[in-house]
């Protein structure tokens, strides 16, 4: 009964990692009051990537805007907010510093705790927000334009790292090869608009590491490929045929990514799988999980786009569970490019 | 009413803290690895010392650079977010401003025996800004104070103000002293008693390139380097923000601020493809 007169623990989000500057105001990691998120899609468009001193300097022109937009968009006040949680690891340093920075101001400001988070492990809390009774278990596959990689998570959420790419990353390869084609940026919704209305198997197209006997993941081979195609039959460009190319090419990162994270859920004893990251968001890739999921008998979480996406939500979040579990960072917290999960 | 400056465009990251314009308590730290870690802790450090605290606050200040792109982030990122926290107003100060002013700081007296005798001073910020380029403006001391004035001195009976009286140069290091000698004898700039004349030089170009002072040396003019003046001082982007906020309170009654401060770079951004 005393939970009901507890008083709510309302955690402010930022999350600056990449090119997204995000903030989110959490209560009790699980209900999210707000989630501002300001892309920058355009600014990177005319390079074909992320390009870092650009996200930087986007960052720092709109990180305020974004917290108070966060703090106005809640409902409550900036002196309710218990605690700040940031995105301090991986991650771009000079994006990653400009969240750290308004985060510390933040808490010295208010003397509310400082907690530094880790951006992959935040992707496998953001299901809670969703399911917040959901427990530990289970395999975490974490696939974005910077990451592909999978995660052992144990009942006590203890994490350990099962998976990794060994070259590009999912959405990079989505990225290039719509830039190699000259589609746009980001790659990842361009071909999954395209493959919509392609054959699936219309262009012959490896599945690399399928059977390597680990969890790790290739994809710059497929790149190759799609090239090597292209070099020999220039009519695949044609507007009927490249609808057919990425299909194909979808097809192949979703099976890869599909098949070997199921194989790792068996393996683990658990049964239950979770994806995240700005891939996840694809709708070939959800569409297959689902299927083959429903298939061999075990439990799939897929968050919703937004929460996939990166987030603050996420961030507040985990945050919070961080919170509970009484981690938190000193006000001397650094960032990092790289970090263990 | 009381100022907290930050000054983190170069590796040398200083804070100051100002009540009614007169600084009463700074802290300096040299740092190769950025300022991270530290910053909080010397914001701390300086509201500790001036027996203050952040919401005693009146306005913030930074310098917005052009300088060192990982130092002013950090710097203006804790600024805008306590400016947004506190709900007081902000100033990005530009660099070549803090510079001016740190070098009328400098030579204030010597500034005020020039304006005495030949009517006339001139001070020259010049920044290192890579690639082998200068960054770098003209700036006149005089009595009176103009529109474009960017800071005051207060010596006895005289208050020496300085304003900027050309354009920003951004110019080759080997072209730079050919250039400079082009604007003093051009229309937007005319040097009553040129060769009298006391030409004061600052800014981190003077560390880059030590060659660069006696280098200048060479040309027909009186340069004068004060060595004090080659890194800023936080002190200087308080001098720079207490005296818009005073020219603010006189014209519009209150202290408004700058809205979306943001970072000076010298050149459009063209990633290496």
């Amino acid at each position: 009964m005393n939970q009901c007169y507890r008083k709510k623990l309302y955690i402010l989000g930022i999350e600056t990692s990449c090119d997204d500057t995000c903030a989110a105001v959490v209560a009790d990691g699980r209900q999210i009051l707000s989630n501002v998120v300001a892309s920058q899609h355009e600014i990177h468009e005319k390079y074909g990537g992320v390009v870092p001193e650009l996200a930087s300097r986007r960052h720092i022109e709109m990180i305020d805007i974004i917290i108070r937009e966060a703090i106005l968009q809640s409902g409550i006040s900036l002196d309710e907010i218990g605690a700040v949680s940031v995105t301090n690891r991986p991650g771009l340093v000079g994006s990653l510093l400009v969240g750290a920075g308004a985060a510390k101001a933040i808490v010295y400001a208010k003397k509310i705790p400082l907690i530094g988070i880790n951006h992959l492990k935040a992707h496998l809390f953001s299901n809670i927000l969703v399911n917040p009774d959901m427990s530990g278990g289970f395999i975490g596959l974490i696939v974005s334009g910077g990451h592909s990689s999978l995660y052992r998570v144990d009942r006590d959420w203890t994490i350990t790292e099962i998976g990794h790419t060994v070259d590009d990353a999912a959405g990079e390869a989505f990225d290039k090869i719509a830039r190699f084609l000259g589609l746009g940026y980001p790659g990842g919704p361009v071909i999954d608009r395209l493959a919509k209305q392609g054959k699936r198997n219309a262009v012959f197209m490896p599945r690399p590491m399928m059977d390597s006997g680990d969890f790790n993941f290739s994809f710059s081979g497929l790149k190759t490929a799609v090239i090597y195609k292209v070099k020999k039959d220039p009519d695949i460009k044609k507007p009927e045929n490249i609808v057919n190319l990425a299909a194909s090419f979808q097809e192949a990162i979703a099976e890869v990514l599909v098949e070997k994270t199921i194989r790792a859920g068996k393996k683990s004893g658990y049964n239950r799988i979770l994806i995240s990251g700005g891939v996840a968001a694809n709708s070939r890739i959800r569409e297959l999980f689902t299927i083959r999921a429903e298939q061999e008998s075990i439990e799939l979480f897929i968050p919703p786009i937004y929460l996939c996406m990166d987030n603050a939500s996420m961030v507040a979040c985990l945050g919070y569970h961080e919170y509970v579990a009484g981690n938190f960072s000193s006000i001397e917290m650094d960032v990092y490019s790289r970090s263990d999960i | 009413m009381q100022i907290l400056a930050i000054e983190s465009s170069t590796k040398i990251l200083s804070v100051s803290l100002s009540e009614s314009g007169a600084e009463i308590a700074s802290f300096h730290l040299k740092s190769n690895d950025g300022f991270m870690s530290s910053i909080i802790n010397s914001i701390d450090a300086v509201l500790k010392k001036g027996r203050s605290n952040i919401e005693k606050i009146d306005i913030f200040a930074g310098n917005t650079g052009p300088g060192d792109f990982t130092g002013t982030r950090i710097g203006l990122s804790i600024l805008k977010t306590l400016s947004f926290v506190e709900e007081k107003p902000l100033y990005g100060i530009s660099s070549l401003d803090v510079y001016a002013a740190s070098i009328l700081e400098n030579n204030s007296r010597s500034i005020k025996k020039d304006l005495l005798q030949w009517g006339s001073a001139i001070a020259v910020p010049v920044i290192d800004v890579k690639r082998n380029e200068l960054f770098f403006s003209i700036y006149e001391a005089s009595f009176s104070e103009y529109p474009e004035s960017v800071a005051s001195h207060r010596l006895k009976q005289a208050g020496i103000f300085i304003r900027k009286v050309t354009g920003d140069y951004l110019v080759e290091y080997e072209n730079f002293r050919s250039l400079l000698e082009k604007v003093f004898l051009s229309g937007s700039l005319i040097l009553t008693n040129a060769e009298k004349t006391m030409i004061y030089c600052g800014g981190t170009a003077f560390g880059s390139y030590s060659h660069l002072g006696p280098d200048l040396k060479k040309l027909n003019y009186n340069f004068i380097l004060n060595k004090r003046a080659i890194f800023p001082h936080a002190g200087c982007v308080n001098i720079c923000a207490n005296f818009r906020a005073m020219r603010e309170l006189e014209k519009e009654k209150k202290i408004i601020g700058d809205k979306n401060v943001v970072p000076a770079y010298v050149r459009e951004f063209k990633p290496f493809k």
